[in-house]
């Protein structure tokens, strides 16, 4: 099965968290500052584990991830999804 | 029919709690934490939402150092359980709980040693007798911040002093003060906090939880149990991360619900205002029951050293027969016994026959205050 939502949306990320108490916090955070987000079924491509993600677009991925990093939410993984749906790892991320 | 035994769980509860219950049950019931599908999220968000507001309550920064367990006895024995290590030497009083004995107990037979400091007869203690027995083994206070058989708050921000200064872990047992008793868990020198869900946070019963402090390494903490967390499953060992770490299988959703509504209740009418509800109450409990001569009371007179909670014996029917007339002629509901707590009923000289105890909560009103205050006079006047 391929990935069900439409690939002509614009770029974007998805943040992995270390727990769902994580990815509740940075929800709560990110949506009280205005940031469009999406928590979505970690994508298989990434895990095997069966957790939420954050999926934003690339345009608020650095507010975000300022955001977060004052707030000390760490992200575990940080991956972008290409034209094709693919997601590929962003290493340069770390707070 | 009148109920006082609110100390052993808190009933009726607010209705908010049992609305919530209902609307997790119909609206929710999903697994959190484990898929990525609305219900599971929703969830989520709630036990989220309930660590949050706990956190808001004890004045705890880190809310993911909340951990949910099923009553305060199962977080006393994560505690104590999860962080003693052979030879280590733990204090604790003579007024405790047998959540905090027992445990206690059955550890000092595989090699810990014990000290229990006595307290004197209305169960104060004085916090230079716990310092007195710190050895250079001690890793441990454990303290009770009120006892359930005489109501009395033990002297716990400056024994989390003493604590600080010797470099000790304290553990206190709050399941008779949180929600009825300010507290902050850091500034009152506590490390780790053991609550019920089901008493003064009006939750229901199948709830409670334990705070790590920020000076406790979780990954040095042995779980209870292992198992599921939703999270790392890719590996077969238990992760270290909070609250993940000590909170395995699926967890009471339906009953977590209830405790958020129970613990914004709390929230809403403000710890201090139902603490001064609850002292009202039970100062003129002391001072109806002070004029009956048959009438024994035990525990501190003065409302700065209790909680509403009191023990009391006539001096003519054991404390069983006193309930039992109670109940039968009057409609109240109350305990009497050794309450889970021998050694307390020893410290306060009642035992093994124990008392009767009368334990309020914000629901009772002065009415019930009086019925009961006539009631016990009139018993007194039978024989
Ligand atoms: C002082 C004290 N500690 C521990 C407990 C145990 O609480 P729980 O019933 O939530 O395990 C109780 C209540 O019964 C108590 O009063």
């Amino acid at each position: 099965m391929r990935e069900s939502r439409p690939f002509d949306q614009a770029m974007k990320c998805v943040f992995i968290f270390e727990s769902i108490h994580r990815v509740m916090k940075a929800e709560k955070l990110l949506k009280g500052k205005g940031i469009k987000i999406d928590l979505v079924p970690v994508p298989r491509e990434i895990s095997s584990d069966c957790g939420v993600a954050i999926e934003l677009s690339t345009d608020s991925e650095k507010e975000a991830c300022l955001l977060l990093g004052e707030n000390k939410v760490s992200i575990l993984e940080c991956y972008a999804r290409g034209p094709e749906g693919r997601f590929e790892k962003k290493v340069e991320i770390k707070i | 029919m009148i109920y006082f035994d609110n100390a052993a769980t808190s009933w009726p509860k607010p209705p908010q709690v049992k609305e919530a219950m209902n609307r997790f049950m119909e609206e929710v019931g999903a697994n959190p934490g484990r898929s990525g599908h609305v219900l599971s999220i929703e969830a989520a968000r709630m036990i989220y939402e309930a660590r949050e507001a706990l956190s808001a309550l004890f004045h705890v920064k880190d809310s993911s150092r909340i951990v949910f367990t099923l009553n305060a006895t199962e977080s006393i024995n994560l505690a104590l359980k999860g962080l003693l290590k052979y030879k280590d030497h733990v204090i604790t009083s003579s007024m405790e709980h047998n959540s905090v004995m027992r445990p206690l107990r059955d550890l000092e037979k595989r090699g810990i040693a014990l000290t229990v400091v006595p307290c004197f007869e209305d169960g104060t203690l004085d916090p230079r007798e716990v310092e007195k027995q710190i050895q250079s083994t001690t890793r441990m206070i454990v303290l009770n911040h009120a006892s359930n058989v005489t109501g009395t708050l033990l002297p716990v921000r400056e024994i989390g002093k003493i604590a600080r200064e010797y470099n000790l872990l304290f553990l206190v047992d709050a399941a008779q003060t949180a929600g009825a008793y300010p507290m902050e868990v850091d500034k009152d020198g506590i490390d780790l906090l053991a609550f019920s869900g089901h008493k003064s946070l009006y939750g229901p019963q199948g709830t409670g939880g334990l705070v790590i402090g920020e000076r406790i390494n979780e990954k040095e903490m042995i779980p209870l149990k292992q198992g599921g967390t939703g999270s790392r499953s890719e590996f077969e060992e238990q992760p270290d991360f909070l609250p993940d770490r000590l909170e395995s299988g699926t967890p009471n959703g339906v009953g977590i619900a209830g405790l958020l509504a129970g613990v914004q209740f709390v929230l809403e009418k403000g710890v201090e205002q139902i603490r001064q509800k609850e002292i009202t109450l039970i100062e003129k409990l002391i001072k109806g029951l002070k004029e009956i001569p048959q009438v024994k009371l035990y525990g501190p007179e003065s409302h700065k050293d209790r909680m509403a909670t009191l023990s009391f014996n006539f001096t003519h029917l054991s404390p069983s027969d006193g309930a039992s007339h109670l109940e039968k002629e009057f409609g109240i509901l109350c305990r009497p016994g050794l309450h889970c707590a021998p050694a307390a009923h020893h410290t306060i000289g009642t035992f093994p026959e124990g008392t009767i105890r009368f334990g309020l909560s914000i629901f009772n009103t002065g009415t019930d205050i009086e019925t009961a205050i006539q009631a016990i006079s009139q018993i007194s006047k039978e024989r």
